[in-house]
């Protein structure tokens, strides 16, 4: 009997790409100040989107990929580490895996009115 | 539009305030450095070129805004200041050599209010969150 | 020497006939079944509402993430509603059950 729907699944999933989202960017923040540095960021919500066309097992198995973005723009000493930019995409990536988790932490908590529970 | 564009939105803010910032330290430090010309930051609403300006016109787009974003750093073209100087080594025929038009005074001006500006970008970025997180609150 | 009950709190007998209570007040004639299979539609398009908006927050794709939580919020309350007139539904249907003739 399967307790968790393809929806719950999906954000599991968003939940641990926003989680190495995280690491990533404090690795961009770390290096701001060194030469040559190019930022990285996680890929993960463009896999899941085709994923979810596949059902419960394909978003399982969707793709956390780490990527090497290479259009921001060069500072003068090579890097293109932006500190303002990166510290609001680190609020905003924060943000979104809140909400992630109290939307995922809801439905449980639906599931659990469903059954009778609390 | 929603909490998240507001991030986006005071972050623009923020890069447009700190680019005005570097300009104007960068005059200070040139303010004695003969032939040089001062700069200036021109900022626009971001999203104001003229595909936009016409997009809205014909009712395509109803966002409030993308932010604010450099549209460009100019050079300031008033006459420099003549300063009779014959032993300077850039001092022409005459004896005079062409300073810098760089005010002190307004220079700072400048920076305090680009510091200002940046502390008001900060502080709406962080009720931003806040909001956000209080919003989520509601789920516990 | 005055009553102590005042005579015009005395209601009349249509009142407190059974079926009475619709026609006295302005709601329509609906019994607790109408309501019951009401609430029930309207949970299901809720909890796929939240369903769509989970997986936009998942994906990326949710321009507001406010409403993506009000969406779950309407979908939790709307669950703990239906639960709550299952639970007093069974409770009433157990004390006619047991009501001694």
């Amino acid at each position: 009997m399967d307790l968790f729907d393809t929806t719950q699944t999906a954000l599991e999933r968003a939940m641990s790409g926003t989680s190495a989202r995280q690491a990533a960017l404090a690795q961009n923040l770390a290096n701001a100040n060194t030469p040559g540095y190019q930022r990285k960021d996680v890929d993960f919500q463009g896999a899941l989107r085709s994923a979810l066309a596949g059902g419960k097992s394909a978003v399982e198995r969707s793709s956390i990929q780490t990527v090497t973005d290479t259009s921001a723009a060069l500072r003068a000493d090579g890097s293109n580490v932006d500190p303002e930019r990166e510290g609001s995409i680190i609020a905003r990536a924060g943000l979104e895996h809140d909400a992630l988790v109290s939307v995922a932490t809801t439905r449980n908590s639906i599931l659990r009115a469903a059954m009778g529970i609390g | 539009m929603g909490l998240f564009d507001a991030l986006d939105i005071s972050a623009s803010g923020l890069i447009a305030e700190r680019t005005r910032m570097d300009v104007t330290s960068h005059n200070l430090a040139n303010a004695q450095s003969s032939g040089y010309k001062r700069q200036d930051v021109v900022l626009r609403e971001s999203g104001g070129g003229f595909a936009n300006v016409l997009g809205q016109a014909i009712g395509a787009s109803g966002d409030a805004g993308r932010g604010v974003e450099v549209a460009a750093v100019t050079t300031d073209q008033s006459e420099q200041r003549r300063v009779y100087d014959p032993g300077h080594p850039d001092a022409d025929a005459q004896g005079y050599v062409r300073l810098p038009n760089v005010n002190a005074v307004s220079e700072m001006t400048d920076l305090i209010s680009a510091s200002r500006a940046y502390e008001a970008n900060v502080t709406a970025m962080n009720t931003a969150k806040q909001m956000f997180s209080k919003t989520l609150e509601l789920l516990k | 020497m005055t009553p102590v009950i005042d005579p015009s709190f005395v209601t009349s007998g249509a009142e407190w006939q059974i079926g009475g209570a619709g026609q006295a007040g302005s709601a329509p004639a609906s019994g607790f079944g109408n309501v019951l299979s009401g609430q029930i539609s309207k949970l299901a398009d809720l909890q796929t509402q939240a369903a769509d908006a989970s997986q936009q927050l998942a994906t990326g794709q949710a321009t507001d993430p406010t409403a993506v939580v009000m969406a779950v919020e309407r979908a939790q309350l709307a669950m703990q509603l239906a639960g709550q007139l299952r639970t007093k539904g069974v409770e009433a249907l157990n004390d006619i059950l047991h009501t001694q003739v």
